[in-house]
């Protein structure tokens, strides 16, 4: 009964988990970057619902549309700034660019709104449906819906549209693209944007079952990467999938193991799939070549 | 390099410049030998003592970071096998840090190679996302096992008296000189390690490891090597800070912060170099210091902010570090006028 | 690069520099300060401003500032000419090894005659090595049972012990259970991992074993969890009679609420800590009712004060503001009945008496005394109840006013 419970429970977190992970896997298959400020654009879309809240009286789950947008345009800027230079920069660059952003952003966050935690009142906080035997937390519930819609959107654009096609297509062959008459420079502003926007839109969806603080970007930083390796770099779909299974694994651990070893689990995995699987546990449509 | 050159009003003989660069490296760490008497105040010793800590951690990150490209974001998995080492030994079974900090560095090279082996083959930004992994796994590890690490509430050196042989000393300019000394045999291992045929290795790795191996030279076990010598160092630094901050929780012990400080360092140093990271450090702890006195309360985060910007500033405008850029102007100080 | 390049270079490093020259500049100082003159005397008050704690802290300079204030204006300390108390704080930020160098920044830029902080267990712990070692007196509301046991001389909890408290914190909820005709047989024990939650919780966990009863579930978890769903399902179903947490505020609230969700109608006795906060009721709302907590004084005795901080800051005194502003009352008494600006005098004096006078005799107990460890002999916890929005002490009957009333089932 409490597997089945941490079951659904796990499913429902890791649809966020998908969501949050395919900006990053999306990223990293048009311009090869691993974003470690990803956690970072997930704490300022929290940050942003949060003031919604507070100033505007707006419900996260509203307020998540316009918080993924602002910080799709500040994706963008950080894009034309500091990412665009380091796309060809060896590794050492590149990860400490992203990294440098990453204490950049936490502690412009730190500096602005304090080191304290930020939640708020929602009238579905602390409700429950009854589902099937067992019982959904309502904010859980809520948050899997609109990560549902907005993978699916993403789905939709990447396949149906024309800029999308035009995205992956960067992705696989980046001069064939340039011959094509894509520009390439544009595709990395809207890979980016798209990538750190919907954390900053998963932030805000998730803001009513926890709290906002600075640092949090790094609670969710390994979890990411862990469903993003596990899903394979590059691929949206593997990075759905993996999502599910580590919001369930996550979630299982805990009824057989201490809350404090809650992550243990996750990151074994995690180290596992790295030395084992480097090309991704899903090997199925990419969006990039390897 | 010239070996001679044209009439020109400067020494012009590589004997002639190696010796000036001998004189200089002499002035400076006379200058550093020399702090304790300059710098003023007790906190201003602090300051030095950290600076010499920290820029012998950033140099042992270096070797694996900088010279062979093996980019770890967990390195202070190895400061704090160092820092608990010794820590446990003093305080179960009252073994004197003379000897515990050894056994933890020894534990470090242990620890490095095992995760070495597994993982070496992980190129880039997958081996920087297995060593935080790792980071995390000991931080909850860690916290969990709290009957034999104290968990949460961390190790407390128990207040013992002045004892040099137990590494307690009244003054703390004993503690300078040793992370002073410290820091020297790390500068001095960095620099043997450049110039030795493991240094060679490394760079050749570095440049194109697919030619490296090509050439015969075996990739796991130099890098292997250059592991070892880098936990070492990093884990002498961890168990020098138990004794100086008489403090340790997993918190501060797998600190990401720490990692990134001793990369940030050796970054902005310049990580082709062996003296490299030690300038970073010398020029930025200071830096983080004073600006953490001065910005308190809401401001504190001002500080590191900080540290962020000048990460990507330098890595977008000159990722080689200051140290090439310093080299350079020392070339041109030698080059002929015409 | 070409030569248009090489100016953004120059130009984007020394805009570097200047922001680092300029963060470095701007800023108030971190509360550094020369010695009062004939007229003052100095108290150092360093508590968490900033991180997870910020609110305890803050809450507590409040009242240690109040204190000061409203005995400096009665006279000050009439046997020294009348000489005010003036407050220099500092913040401990909410990390112990950062509470250890704030404070030993402190101590060497600052003479004051005493200190009180780091509300925290974590943060007294690494902090009082230092007032011990520069001989400074230090008044603290650390719970953990550890801080009179590392030999120090220097040091005074105002408060109870973390094992008192977790003690008390069963016994109380057993009484109370009696009284209401409940039979408890299974208790549940959750606590935040750091030295506050883990000392308290041992006393717990122990008091449990020696009633006799069946700890189904004895978790630890981090202060700084985001999603308290999976601690509520492991309570949840393991079926305890009476849920025991020991949580700060926010982790309290998650808690609470995820409990709510999981359909839990087991009630919560709880043990001080984020449990006894305005926030905590202002965050919850109708949730709040009817929880248990344990408390260290009882808001609703604390008298005249409490309306005054109600008037200056807004909410009811909380405990640890209440505390840490009899620490103030307790070294005026002490300076008041032996005149000095020794530390080591201060100590002394602060070992010997017994302070019965002002604010102390709004501590359980009506006085307040030390033991040689630095133990407060005479305090004794008391269980509060969240009653339509007020915190209402409820037993025991001879330190409380209010009467306790077992939640309905929901």
């Amino acid at each position: 009964m409490a597997l089945y419970q941490a079951l659904l429970n796990g499913l429902l977190i890791g649809g966020v988990y998908a969501l949050i992970s395919i900006g990053l896997t999306l990223v990293f298959g048009v311009m090869d970057i691993v974003n470690f400020a990803q956690g970072e654009f997930l704490m300022i879309g929290m940050f942003l619902a949060f003031f919604g809240h507070r100033l505007f009286g707006l419900d996260p789950l509203v307020a998540s549309v316009g918080a993924g947008l602002i910080v799709f345009a500040l994706g963008v800027v950080v894009e034309r700034v500091v990412i665009d230079p380091i796309i060809d920069a060896p590794p050492l660059a590149q990860i400490f660019a992203t990294v440098g952003l990453s204490v950049v952003l936490s502690n412009a966050a730190a500096a602005a709104f304090g080191n304290e935690y930020h939640g708020v009142t929602t009238p579905y906080g602390a409700v429950s449906v009854p589902f099937l035997g067992a019982h959904l937390p309502l904010s859980y519930l809520l948050a899997f819906a609109c990560a549902a819609v907005a993978a699916s959107l993403l789905y939709l654009f990447l396949n149906r549209t024309d800029v999308g096609r035009a995205m992956r297509a960067t992705a696989q062959n980046r001069n064939a693209a340039v011959l094509l008459g894509i520009n390439p420079r544009a595709m990395y502003m809207l890979a980016f944007g798209l990538g750190v926007g919907l954390a900053g839109f998963a932030g805000a969806v998730i803001l009513p079952y926890t709290v906002a603080y600075p640092a949090i970007g790094s609670q969710f930083v390994l979890i990411m990467y862990t469903v993003v390796v596990l899903g394979g770099l590059g691929s949206v779909r593997g990075a759905a999938v993996a999502g599910l299974a580590i919001g369930v694994i996550q979630s299982v651990s805990t009824v057989f193991l201490a809350t404090e070893l809650q992550n243990l689990v996750v990151f074994l995995i995690f180290v596992a799939a790295l030395i084992l699987v480097p090309g991704g546990v899903l090997k199925s449509v990419r969006l990039r070549r390897a | 390099m010239s070996d001679s050159a044209a009439p020109s009003l400067r020494i012009p003989s590589r004997r002639g410049r190696r010796a000036v660069e001998a004189a200089l490296a002499l002035v400076l760490l006379g200058l550093l030998l020399a702090a304790p008497f300059y710098v003023g105040t007790e906190f201003a010793l602090r300051i030095a003592t950290l600076c010499c800590l920290f820029g012998t951690m950033s140099l042992g990150w270096n070797l694996l970071g900088g010279y062979a490209n093996q980019i770890s974001l967990g390195h202070a998995v190895f400061f704090a096998v160092g820092a608990y080492t010794t820590g446990l030994l003093e305080i179960d079974f009252q073994v004197t840090p003379w000897l515990g900090i050894p056994a933890g560095m020894a534990l470090a090279v242990l620890v490095g190679i095992g995760i070495g082996i597994p993982t070496f083959r992980l190129a880039g930004h997958y081996f920087a996302l297995g060593t935080l992994a790792l980071l995390q796994i000991g931080d909850i590890l860690f916290t969990y096992y709290r009957q034999f690490t104290g968990g949460t509430l961390g190790l407390t050196l128990p207040i013992r008296g002045y004892r040099p042989e137990m590494f307690s000393f009244k003054y703390p300019i004993w503690y300078f000189y040793i992370a002073a000394g410290m820091m020297v045999g790390a500068l001095l291992a960095s620099r043997l390690v450049l110039r030795s045929g493991l240094g060679y290795r490394l760079r050749a790795i570095k440049e194109n490891p697919l030619a490296a191996q090509l050439a015969g030279i075996d990739l796991l076990r130099t890098k292997l090597t250059a592991l070892a010598v880098s936990a070492a160092v990093v884990a002498a630094g961890g168990g020098f800070y138990m004794q100086f901050i008489q403090f340790i929780d997993p918190d501060s012990a797998f600190s990401f912060q720490t990692s990134i400080n001793m990369a940030l360092f050796a970054i902005i140093g310049g990580v082709n170099s062996w003296w490299g990271p030690a300038l970073g450090a010398m020029l930025l702890v200071p830096l983080s210091e004073y600006t953490s006195l001065q910005l308190t309360g809401r401001l504190a985060p001002l500080g590191p902010l900080a540290y962020g910007l000048l990460l990507i500033v330098v890595i977008l405008l000159r990722p080689r570090g200051l140290a090439e850029w310093l080299l350079r102007l020392w070339e041109r100080l030698w080059q002929s006028p015409t | 690069m070409g030569s248009e390049h090489r100016w953004l270079r120059s130009a984007g490093v020394i805009a570097a520099a200047l922001l680092v020259a300029a963060c470095a500049a701007v800023g108030t100082g971190g509360g550094s300060s020369t010695a009062g003159g004939g007229g003052e005397i100095a108290i150092g008050a360093i508590f968490p401003l900033t991180g997870a704690n910020a609110q305890f802290g803050q809450n507590s300079l409040h009242g240690v500032e109040l204190e000061a204030d409203l005995i400096n204006r009665q006279g000050g300390i009439k046997s020294m000419g009348g000489a005010k108390l003036r407050i220099v704080s500092a913040d401990a930020t909410s990390d112990p090894t950062q509470a250890a160098a704030v404070t030993s920044k402190f101590v060497t830029s600052n003479k004051v005659i005493a200190a009180i902080g780091m509300y925290a267990s974590a943060l007294t712990l690494t902090s009082a090595q230092v007032t011990e070692q520069a001989g400074i007196p230090l008044l603290s509301t650390g719970f953990s049972d550890t801080l009179t046991q590392r030999g120090y001389t220097h040091f005074f909890r105002v408060a109870p012990r973390a094992s008192q408290v977790g003690t008390f914190q069963l016994t109380a909820a057993l009484a109370i259970a009696k009284q209401a005709g409940v039979t408890v047989k299974k208790v549940a024990i959750v606590f935040e991992n750091d030295a506050f939650g883990s000392g308290t919780a041992e006393g717990l966990r122990k008091a449990a074993q020696d009633a006799g009863l069946d700890v189904a579930l004895y978790e630890p978890y981090a202060a700084t969890i985001t999603d308290a769903s999976p601690v509520a399902s492991k309570i949840v179903n393991v079926k305890p009679d009476i849920i025991l947490p020991v949580s700060y505020l926010t982790d309290g609230i998650l808690l609470v609420r995820a409990l709510h969700e999981a359909g839990n109608t087991a009630p919560i006795f709880a043990g001080v800590g984020g449990f006894v906060q305005p926030d905590f009721e202002k965050s919850l709302g109708p949730l709040a009712n009817q929880i248990f907590t344990a408390d260290t004084s009882s808001p609703d005795a604390y008298g005249s004060i409490n309306d005054q901080y109600q008037k200056r800051y807004g909410t009811f005194m909380t405990q640890e503001a209440h505390d840490n502003a009899v620490a103030v009352s307790i070294i005026a008494q002490a300076l008041e009945a032996h005149p000095t600006r020794d530390p080591e005098q201060l100590t002394r004096t602060l070992h010997s008496m017994d302070f019965t006078k002002g604010l102390a005799t709004t501590m359980p107990g009506g006085h307040v005394k030390w033991d040689a460890q630095g133990n407060n002999v005479v305090i004794q916890p008391v269980m509060c109840q969240w009653q339509n929005g007020k915190l209402v002490g409820v037993y025991p009957s001879d330190l409380t006013r209010g009467t306790a009333r077992w939640p309905s089932a929901a």
